[in-house]
């Protein structure tokens, strides 16, 4: 078996910026980065678009309280109670008096809200806002793909990385935004009629926020979730993380503009939602060309995601079949806000069909060129509870259910339960945010379970189980199939200085079992166990340490594997620099062991790579404020691997057991 | 039905070994996944004769329970509880299945409080009985100790059948022995959290977890069990002195398993 150490912050999985405030602790857990780094990083760049606009507290729904991701049910309901019974809050600091906010949660807040906004005038003046970042990266070592003979896979841009944005605001209500970017390997080309201006991915919005009837409207790159996402669900996915409790529920608040590097998943077009007294229409229009492998009868074989065209080979991939999608979704909300339900339906369509195949797990796919999904939500409070929903249904029979209830049981204790079932003939395309475990919401029913207890400020207690069955074969399983999946968290921060964290994570899951002289595989259970300890200690002003002990099993059968990571970072913070280094060694020869591990980046970014083989990896951050607008960074990172001749496969090996990489960012803020 | 009901006899031996079927503890327990070894609720003659200690008010009950729907696989009970000076006495008669296979059981039970802590013993005569096999009967002797920590913390011990009886000498078949430690936090009147462990000699361990919350006569209740795996919903309701509880337990290849029981409190 090969082993290689892959560093997923390559490519458009690179880095997303990032407040600059943001508690990066908090953030690994509401997104589970540390054990779906791929799928969620995406959802960075979202999350920071949706907090540059700070929420006016005093104005803000319940909704919208919950969409920050950082008040229990209980919170929010005290919180509204409070500003119904004595008016709306003069101070951040009012928020101590309102039972069950402690310090931890007005700091966790303070950056994403605003009290008043009569009191903050730069938030309503129409000054010019925003930034411009540049950012380059580069693979030191030569990569095959460079000097393949085979014109078909030979790489025919530079190896080095570019992204650069630009993003303003002026005044609350408008901005504007764009992306332009080229991956290591794609050249840069001048086409119209190919759709190519340059630079391989050109992104960009405008965004109005109104008062009154319209309330937003974007022209450009947007998502969008509606309900619990299972018509529409665009946006940043949550799966079962640290966090147990609020990342299961869906909270939707309209159209976003969409900036990220990622070239899939999102929509171009114009979205609008207007809204008049307790009535809600959002609407959108989305047609974008997109990538897709074909046949030869010239049917959609899959759509593709990653993004990349470096060679000819992606180059006939790319932006090859049409996609027009548009959808409406009618919401209602009573004056008293406790409850509001909703209607939904999208329609999509490409320029092609689907192949159809034999293959039993793809039976129930839907392979037409067009897909209608309709469907219906609600959301109702009561005291210390909330309760939601979706049901939706598409054209080909198949039906998605969720059902659940989140509830503060007493101020520090708080539960949720939440039921799913998507049918092996649910097919909807844009469902990616629904709550599941499987990469889509169909052929799936399971009941979650989470609890999180603070028995004191400085002791948090999680836990959460999932129990689910896959009732149709997948990809991976040639069966029907169950499994489930257990975590256990405990927080403990006795002082500033000093702060531990542990985490025990077990999961269980039937996988195909192919033994060599079987034509058709076996399917057993595997079984995967995770430790996670992460110490942090703040020495000074301007030193801290941190560091990680990782330990994972796989058992499949008689088949046990293991994997270990140790790291080790030390921090050196000044007023104008700040310098941060880590040493890591990984012994983790399968890829059912690997670790993804929260690294410091580019400020603004970050990053979670993949920690796979057997080796070390070292990195130095260097962060310089060069004028009191510009902003410099610069990382060096090198890897080196034990035993082994190369690193990687196909046309991205590097010859040698060694592979380093430089970044640089320069950001300027205005 | 029948090669249904012979897929659940074969699939369903490890499942019936951990003594849910025999020893059926009620809907209230049943409904938290059986994490019930801290809790007095009438019933401890099954669950833990230690709480029998903890006890407040005589009662009597009765409750019904079928197992993934199959006619045959019910289990039925009828329990006296006593307040006598420092704990209760406890009477009970069970029964498991149907003409062609069952268990019956009588059982007694006796605990006593003190201070914190409570300890308790009940007795079995267990009779089997398979249609043109004739019956056999033995003895059991369960133990179970309580104790409340603070206020908001219990904990709970049993062992099952600790004189190891035998169902049947040949081939050498044991009554299963099963060891139970569980805890039971309770942070304010309205919830229970409770984590237990059940060891049977001869399977893996299970570890449990129920969550219960009061909102006023209503009881709300989930549970999960592993080894195997199935979870639990279930709601009590109190009327005056009437408790009635309820709960539905799910097995993924098993299926549904339906509980109820009902209580009558008599003041002391």
């Amino acid at each position: 078996m090969k082993y290689y150490f892959k560093i997923l912050s390559l490519c458009q999985l690179l880095s997303l910026e990032i407040s600059a405030q943001y508690n990066t602790q908090w953030i690994t857990g509401i997104l589970d980065l540390e054990f779906n780094g791929e799928q969620n990083i995406e959802a960075y760049e979202q999350m920071i678009l949706r907090y540059r606009t700070p929420l006016d507290i005093n104005n803000a729904s319940s909704k919208e309280l919950a969409g920050l991701y950082i008040l229990t049910e209980k919170q929010i309901e005290q919180l509204m109670r409070h500003i119904r019974e004595y008016g709306p809050l003069v101070s951040i600091y009012e928020l101590q008096i309102i039972p069950g906010f402690s310090m931890q949660t007005i700091k966790a807040l303070q950056p994403y809200i605003i009290i008043d906004t009569r009191r903050h005038p730069s938030q309503l003046s129409k000054t010019l806002k925003g930034y411009v970042l540049t950012r380059a990266d580069r693979i030191i070592e030569q990569k095959a793909g460079y000097q393949h003979t085979d014109p078909d896979f030979r790489y025919l841009g530079s190896p080095v990385k570019i992204i650069s944005k630009l993003r303003l605001s002026v005044g609350p209500r408008l901005q504007t935004g764009i992306t332009i970017e080229k991956d290591a390997g794609e050249p840069l080309m001048w086409s119209p009629s190919e759709g190519a201006y340059g630079f391989d991915h050109i992104s960009g919005f405008v965004r109005f926020k109104g008062k009154k009837l319209i309330k937003n409207i974007v022209i450009g790159d947007f998502t969008t979730l509606w309900g619990q996402g299972l018509v529409m669900g665009g946006g940043f996915f949550m799966g079962k993380g640290r966090e147990p409790i609020m990342t299961v529920k869906r909270n939707s608040i309209g159209f976003e503009p969409y900036g990220s590097v990622s070239e899939y998943g999102y929509f171009r077009g114009a979205a609008i939602e207007v809204t008049s007294g307790p009535l809600t229409v959002s609407s959108f229009f989305s047609s974008r060309n997109v990538d897709a492998g074909m046949n030869t009868k010239g049917e959609i074989t899959s759509l593709l995601t990653s993004g990349l065209h470096r060679n000819l080979r992606e180059l006939s991939k790319r932006q090859v079949v049409k996609e027009h999608a548009a959808g409406i979704n009618i919401e209602y909300q009573p004056n008293n806000k406790h409850l509001s339900f909703g209607t939904s339906l999208i329609y999509n369509s490409y320029s092609v069909p689907f192949e159809t195949t034999e293959k039993p797990y793809k039976l129930f796919y839907n392979t037409d060129a067009n897909n209608m999904v309709a469907g219906m939500h609600f959301e109702y409070r009561k005291t210390n509870t909330v309760y939601f929903g979706e049901v939706a249904a598409n054209q080909t029979g198949g039906y998605g259910l969720i059902s659940g209830l989140i509830a503060s049981l007493s101020h520090s204790f708080d539960a949720i339960i939440v039921a799913r079932d998507y049918s092996r003939k649910f097919n909807s395309p844009f469902a990616f945010q629904a709550f599941r475990e499987s990469s889509k919401a169909q052929n799936e029913k399971g009941i979650y379970w989470g609890v999180k207890y603070r028995p004191k400020t400085t002791l948090l207690l999680s836990a959460f189980a999932d129990v689910y069955t896959y009732p149709w074969l997948t990809n991976a399983v040639y069966s029907p199939s169950y499994g489930n999946e257990y975590m256990f968290n405990i927080e403990y921060t006795p002082s500033d200085i000093i702060q531990v964290r542990g985490l025990l994570r077990s999961g269980k899951k039937e996988m195909n079992n192919r033994t060599k002289d079987a034509k058709i595989p076996g399917v057993k259970s595997g079984q995967k166990l995770q430790l996670h300890t992460d110490t942090k200690i703040t020495l000074n002003n301007h030193v801290s340490v941190r560091f990680g002990i990782r330990h994972s099993s796989y058992k499949i059968g008689e088949a046990i594997s293991k994997g270990f990571l140790f790291y080790q970072d030390f921090i050196l913070t000044y007023p104008k620099t700040t310098l941060s280094t880590r040493f890591a060694i990984v012994d983790s020869p399968d890829f059912q062991n690997r670790f993804y591990v929260y690294e410091r980046d580019l400020l603004y970014s970050f990053s979670v790579p993949m920690y796979y083989g057997t080796g070390t990896k070292y990195y130095i951050l260097l962060k310089q404020v060069l004028f009191p607008k510009l902003h410099l960074w610069i990382k060096w990172s090198r890897t080196t691997f034990r035993n082994r001749e190369n690193i990687g496969s196909g046309t991205e090996q590097i010859s040698g057991n060694t592979k380093s990489e430089i970044r640089g960012q320069l950001i300027y803020k205005f | 039905m029948f090669t249904r009901l012979l897929a659940i006899s074969f699939l369903s031996i490890p499942y019936f070994s951990d003594a849910q079927v025999i020893s059926f503890q009620g809907a209230h327990s049943a409904g938290i996944a059986h994490t019930s070894v801290t809790y007095a609720d009438g019933l401890s003659i099954y669950n833990n004769a230690g709480s029998l200690g903890f006890l407040e008010k005589s009662s009597i009950a009765t409750g019904y329970q079928n197992h993934y729907e199959v006619e045959g696989l019910n289990t039925v009970f009828a329990v006296i509880n006593n307040r006598i000076k420092t704990g209760a006495i406890s009477i009970g008669v069970s029964a498991f299945g149907d003409e062609l296979f069952s268990i019956s059981r009588v059982s007694t039970g006796l605990g006593n409080r003190f201070g914190i802590a409570a300890l308790g013993v009940t007795l079995h005569y267990i009779q089997y009985r398979i249609e043109g096999f004739g019956s056999h009967g033995f003895i059991s002797v369960d133990v179970g100790g309580l104790a409340e920590l603070s206020p908001l913390l219990f904990i709970g011990g049993r062992i099952k059948n600790i004189n190891q009886a035998k169902v049947s000498k040949f081939p050498d078949e044991y009554y299963p022995t099963i060891l139970t430690a569980g805890i039971s936090y309770r942070p304010t009147d309205q919830l229970r959290f409770n984590t237990q462990i059940d060891k049977d000699l001869e399977f893996p361990a299970k570890l449990k977890f129920g969550l219960e919350y009061k909102i006023n006569a209503l009881s709300l209740r989930t549970g999960l069990n592993t080894q195997p795996l199935w979870f639990s919903f279930g709601f009590g309701f109190i009327h005056k002195k009437f408790i009635l509880d309820y709960a539905l337990q799910n097995n993924y290849l098993l299926g549904r398993t339906h509980s109820i029981s009902i209580f009558y409190q008599i003041k002391n």
